[in-house]
């Protein structure tokens, strides 16, 4: 016979997401499962041994597992639960909650909760996707792949690289592959700025001498076996290559770091609408999905650029299921669409949930709220945090405001510089949401940001 | 006689751009947001100092290589150096994040130390978990397996 | 000067055989420089064409042309500057494993059809022994299509295509139950884009007829649209085909070389035949990097190969051209949307020898889409090209819901053609213990079980002059295929589970891919280690991350069953290894 197990909220995936949405939700008195793919939490930051994590959530340059491990601890002290190298085959909703097929070693087990979370990352871009044309040889992969090989298993994938793609796994993987011994001949990326942050640019390839190629991209691969060297060409303005500036690069190794897709697939199954723009669930300020009961959270919803952000989401998605598998009367719910201009990659949330914000406002009547725990934010005055991208890089910065469909204004910020490698974040008090969207009713109910870009001075 | 550099800071993912100007052994920054801002491009603009993060190979443990960085900078320009001093070293667990792994490294008076916990290799890697396939974090997560030992150095 | 008989013919101009005649006027007629510096004779009943042409395109065009003057093949030997003659590349590996050895029939080639050859002659109690110079069975054009098992309406009428094609089509569905290999019959729509194209039915009908194929239907716009939901556009009605199947085409050649190997066949992978050696016109012994072997028979079976491995045998009367097709693979999370194979009828057939391409909806619920078709040179050219992506498009334009974003990747395959456009699926005139299955191109895979049945006849006759030909006791149709979890409910599974936790391990998240799975791969009675191979055999790595995330999973399940280092595990065999050693080595 398979397994049966039941409780109040499944949390999918145990990466810094995960864990803090598992530990959120354990703090706040709900029962849960973590659910874990691989052998051991902590998730790709388990392959991240570089610095820069924690400086927003512990005020500390942190590596990827150093980060990992805090909430990791966390977990382990609340005595939760993790079903290790289990992977769930089926979900699907029953009886006003969710039942789930797992596998793992030890055979089937049916997971019956109130409350998912989903916690699931994101993958990488392939070379079929960036469509990049002639041989299939070995040496082809992608820089997580990469870094899994030389900071996991020990293994050096080639003598000669050349990157792809300026996005921060690649630029993090210039500098290890350098490190360890590998000459990497260049990053080449086909838009006009890089994809990664400053400083990693400086960090990675400067420190290195190692040149970035902007506006150029990898056409075609050439070698049977192995990679023997690659094309790139410049692109224009279209991304489209400019004929003639063709050059053959020697390398045995070309590395991608062309973006990031949130996984999705379980949300897809269960029929949650997801957002073109961001790939991941649209949710509103609790990391709630459209499909009740279904939270969301880090990469998973949009691709962050800094795990403590991706941690941020996590515990409002833990508490916010601690709270809908509690007991009594959920507040109902009221949702309003959060409309972003054109200026804007992308903004999450994408909704603004009228109900819980007025239940937040008024004191905490989400019942297991109020146990929040030193180090996270929840409780009664939990703020609602807003993040986002700008579509350009503005470089006179931007003023960005919030408003209400009839032009109340709820947030206003200038922005000194906006990139859209960067993400931004800013957030609201329940009680700023609350009373200005007092007088919303009926269809035309929604709220506005906009972004009014500035001249550089 | 003074000189004007313009660095990119890495102190955080805003990335600023410094102004340093260099006047003798003396840096004035500008365009910074922060006090770590400062002094990072002060040092950035005399000597580029780093962290170095990297791994070293592990036997008879779970994984193949822990992770370790150093507790201080050392010069940018001897950090290939320094890899190369790593390379040779090869260590069993158990360890735990924060424990030493080279005293003084290079002579430069950083150490290396371990950010990831390191445990034995357990011969039942593909053999089944505990019939109900659910266990308490502490007892077989790995990663997690350490409860409360942040800070464990003796 | 024009078009003349080779000297060395002996054939004054005038007195040359008419047919030579007429095939130099006709080249003449059609090659841009007047067919100068061309020669023409002719060797064993086939038209021998020597000398240079200005393009790849046109040497092929002056060898459909050729094909057309009753000859008995066609061997184009001319040479196109930037095209050089390719040779092959044989593995690295060296060892002494065939040499001395001794086998009654000996396959050259582990593609679909020397597999299923290897298979139907285990029948009988001959030693088998199957050549492949890969790392694995359908290396190449076998695994390089789209699955599809034809239904025979597009050969054409009297040619060995459209018969071995309606034959094999109904072999397969029982075969595929023997060997443990998913097959689905959807059927096949042509859809009338205009009311002018769907005047065409009654010719469509006839052809379907005169080749026997089983089933043929009109459906009218509402029926497509009700049996089609998301059949784009302004549809007038559809050619319908039931018969026409799917199939995974290196899963079906993987089962038939198991089931082969389980009934008493050897298959050498990484063995290329290099050369034949003929005593009083038969094949004495066929030289391989591993050694040289006796055969009491050969089969060519070498695909893109057969024309250079029949000159091996001093047989070449056929020669081949190479017709690359492209196609792309749709997530698996797009089969939903399609029910049936589905393609555009090619009104105007001058330059198409192929079906048109289309959308396939594959076992695995992908789509597949393509493929296209274009004379390049190449045997093992399998680089991809911008715009036959693009051209791809139009197919995907058919239904609704689908859109090339949703591409997850592409890949070309290469179709052996011969000038005739059609199989060679015969015993050699010349060498009395050969036979060709050759110029096997589509519809190859859905021809294959019928053409394996006649060429072990014919081994079986030409045995039954050296040795008694019997039926093999204990033979046995069955294989018993490795267990897929994912296909199991959840007390099967759970009980397979408690029986080898492996198979509750998933090593790969997209396909839902078990360690033990990949286990089962690697330790086969036909036991492969390339990534490659565990892909074909487990679709580890074919999913949308594209082996991002399983791929170091499976590289340590294959070194840990293989005892190869970690890092030397291959993509396809040696020359391929995915990394090239530990960190912490020698720095460079």
């Amino acid at each position: 016979m398979s397994r049966r197990i039941d409780t109040d909220v499944v949390v999918l995936g145990a990466g810094p997401a995960g864990l803090a949405a598992a530990c959120a939700a354990m703090e706040a008195g709900a029962r849960v499962v973590l659910v874990e793919r691989e052998e051991r939490v902590g998730g790709i930051l388990k392959q991240c041994v570089h610095d820069g994590f924690g400086l927003v959530r512990y005020r500390s340059k942190l590596s990827g597992p150093e980060y990992a491990l805090r909430d990791a601890d966390r977990f382990a002290a609340l005595g939760g639960a993790v079903m290790l190298e289990a992977f769930v085959t089926k979900a699907e909703r029953r009886d006003g909650g969710f039942s789930l097929s797992c596998v793992d070693k030890g055979g089937v087990v049916e997971l019956s909760s109130k409350a998912l979370v989903l916690a699931t990352g994101c993958r990488e871009r392939t070379d079929r996707q960036v469509f990049i044309h002639g041989d299939r040889p070995a040496g082809i992969l992608t820089a997580g792949l990469a870094q899994y090989m030389i900071n996991v298993q020990g293994l050096l994938p080639g003598r000669r690289a050349l990157i792809l793609g300026s996005g921060d796994i690649g630029l993090i993987m210039a500098r290890r592959m350098t490190l360890e011994g590998m000459e990497v001949v260049g990053a080449h990326e086909a838009k006009p700025e890089p994809s990664g942050l400053s400083r990693n640019v400086r960090q990675c390839l400067e420190d290195f001498s190692i040149p970035l190629e902007l506006s150029s991209t990898v056409t075609s691969v050439r070698g049977g076996r192995r990679v023997e060297g690659v094309t790139t060409a410049r692109v224009d303005e279209a991304m489209r290559p400019i004929p003639g500036t063709e050059r053959d690069v020697e390398c045995d190794t070309l590395v991608l770091s062309v973006g990031l897709i949130p996984e999705n697939e379980l949300a897809r199954s269960l029929g949650v609408p997801l957002d073109p723009a961001t790939k991941g669930p649209k949710v509103d300020q609790s990391m709630h999905t459209l499909v009740d009961g279904v939270f969301a959270c880090g990469n998973a919803v949009h691709v962050n650029d800094l795990a403590d952000y991706v941690s941020e989401s996590g515990e409002t998605a833990g508490r916010a299921a601690a709270a809908y598998a509690s007991p009594g009367a959920r507040p109902e719910r009221r949702l309003v669409p959060v409309e972003a201009g054109p200026g804007f990659l992308y903004a999450v949330p994408q909704l603004v949930d009228l109900g819980s914000a007025a239940a937040e406002a008024s004191g905490g009547a989400t019942g297991a709220g109020s146990a929040g725990s030193a180090g996270s934010t929840g409780g009664a005055d939990e703020r609602a945090a807003f993040y986002f991208r700008s579509r350009a890089t503005m470089p006179g910065g931007a003023v960005v405001r919030m408003a209400t469909a009839d032009g109340t204004e709820l947030y206003k910020r200038r922005y000194a510089v906006l990139r859209p490698p960067e993400m931004e974040r800013f957030e609201l008090s329940p009680h700023a949401l609350s009373e200005a969207l007092a007088g919303m009713r009926g269809d035309g109910a929604r709220l506005v940001v906009g972004m009014e870009r500035l001249e550089p001075k | 006689m003074s000189e004007t550099k313009v660095v990119t800071c890495i102190e955080c993912p805003r990335g600023c751009r410094l102004s340093v100007s260099v006047d003798g052994g003396a840096a004035t920054v500008t365009g910074h947001a922060c006090p770590k801002g400062e002094a990072y491009g002060a040092q950035e603009a005399i000597s580029p100092m780093r962290t170095l993060t990297t791994t070293v190979v592990a036997e008879g443990a779970a994984t193949r290589r822990l992770p370790v960085r150093t507790d201080g900078e050392l010069p940018l320009g001897r950090l290939l150096e320094a890899m190369a001093a790593i390379d040779p070293v090869v260590v069993r667990p158990p360890l735990r994040r924060g424990d030493v792994i080279v005293r003084d490294l290079l002579g430069l008076g950083v150490d290396l130390v371990a950010t990831d916990d390191l445990v034995p290799a357990t011969p039942s890697a593909t053999a089944p978990l505990a019939a109900s396939g659910i266990a308490g974090a502490a007892g077989t997560t790995g990663t997690a397996g350490t409860a409360g030992a942040e800070g464990g150095r003796p | 000067m024009l078009v003349i008989p080779r000297k060395d013919t002996n054939a004054p101009r005038d007195r040359a055989e008419p047919r030579l005649r007429d095939a130099a006027a006709m080249i003449a007629r059609r090659s841009r420089t007047g067919g100068r510096g061309i020669a023409l004779s002719e060797r064993g009943g086939s038209i021998v064409i020597e000398g240079q042409a200005p393009s790849y395109q046109e040497k092929v065009e002056i060898g459909w042309a050729a094909a057309k003057l009753g000859f008995k093949g066609v061997v184009n030997d001319l040479s196109v500057e930037g095209a050089p003659e390719e040779t092959l590349s044989p593995p690295l590996l060296a060892d002494s494993a065939l040499e001395g050895a001794y086998y009654d029939v000996v396959i050259v080639g582990g593609g679909v059809i020397g597999s299923a050859v290897a298979r139907e002659l285990t029948r009988l109690d001959l030693s088998v022994a199957l050549l492949e110079k890969e790392s694995d069975v359908a290396a190449h054009t076998s695994s390089r299509n789209d699955g599809m098992v034809h239904d025979g309406f597009a050969a054409k009428p009297g040619s060995k295509k459209a018969a071995y094609n309606v034959r094999g089509n109904r072999l397969w569905e029982p075969l595929c139950a023997e060997l443990g290999v998913e097959f689905k019959r959807p059927g096949s729509l042509i859809l009338f884009g205009s009311a002018l194209s769907a005047a065409a039915y009654p010719v469509m009908a006839e052809r379907a007829r005169r080749n026997g194929v089983d089933g043929w239907e009109f459906w009218s716009r509402a029926r497509v649209a009700a049996e089609e939901p998301n059949v784009a556009g302004d549809q007038h009605g559809a050619f319908f085909l039931p018969s026409a199947g799917v199939l995974s085409p290196y899963k079906a050649t993987v089962a038939l070389a198991e089931s082969a190997i389980m009934n008493g066949a050897r298959v050498f992978l990484d063995t290329c035949v290099l050369g034949m050696e003929l005593e009083s016109g038969r094949i004495a012994r066929v030289r391989t990097n591993r050694g040289a072997c006796r055969a009491g028979v050969v089969v060519n079976a070498a695909g893109n190969w057969s024309d250079v491995v029949a000159g091996m045998a001093g047989d070449r009367f056929f020669s081949l051209h190479q017709r690359r097709g492209t196609e792309a693979i749709l997530d698996a999370d797009t089969g939903r949307h399609l029910r049936h194979i589905m393609g555009m009828p090619r009104l105007v057939q001058i330059k198409s020898k192929t079906k048109g391409g289309g959308l396939v909806p594959t076992v695995e619920g992908n789509v597949l889409v393509g493929p296209t078709a274009a004379e390049a040179p190449g045997r093992e050219d399998y680089s991809t090209r911008a715009w036959e992506l693009r051209e791809l498009e139009k197919h995907v334009r058919l239904n609704t819901r689908l859109a090339m974003g949703q591409a997850i990747t592409y890949f070309a395959g290469v179709r052996p053609c011969t000038y005739e456009e059609d199989f060679v699926v015969e015993r050699s005139e010349r060498v009395p213990n050969l036979v060709h299955a050759a110029g096997i191109q589509s519809p190859g895979l859905a021809s294959a079980p019928a053409i394996a049945e006649d060429v072990a006849r014919m081994v079986a006759e030409i045995a039954s002059g050296f040795r008694a030909v019997r039926p093999r006791d204990g033979w046995k149709a069955r294989r018993s295929a490795a267990p897929e979890p994912r296909r199991l409910g959840p007390e099967a599974r759970n009980a397979l589970i408690l029986g080898n936790p492996a198979y509750g391990r998933i090593v790969c998240r997209c396909e839902e891919v078990s360690e033990g799975e990949i286990v089962d791969a690697v330790r086969s009675v036909l036991p492969v280690s390339s990534m490659d191979a565990v892909k074909r055999r487990t679709r580890a790595g074919m999913g949308r991350c594209h082996g991002g995330f399983c791929t170091p999973r499976v590289m340590e399940i294959v070194a840990r069953e293989t005892g190869s280092p970690l890092w030397a595990v291959t993509k396809k065999g040696p020359g391929s290894e995915l990394c090239v050693g530990p960190t912490k080595g020698a720095r460079v």
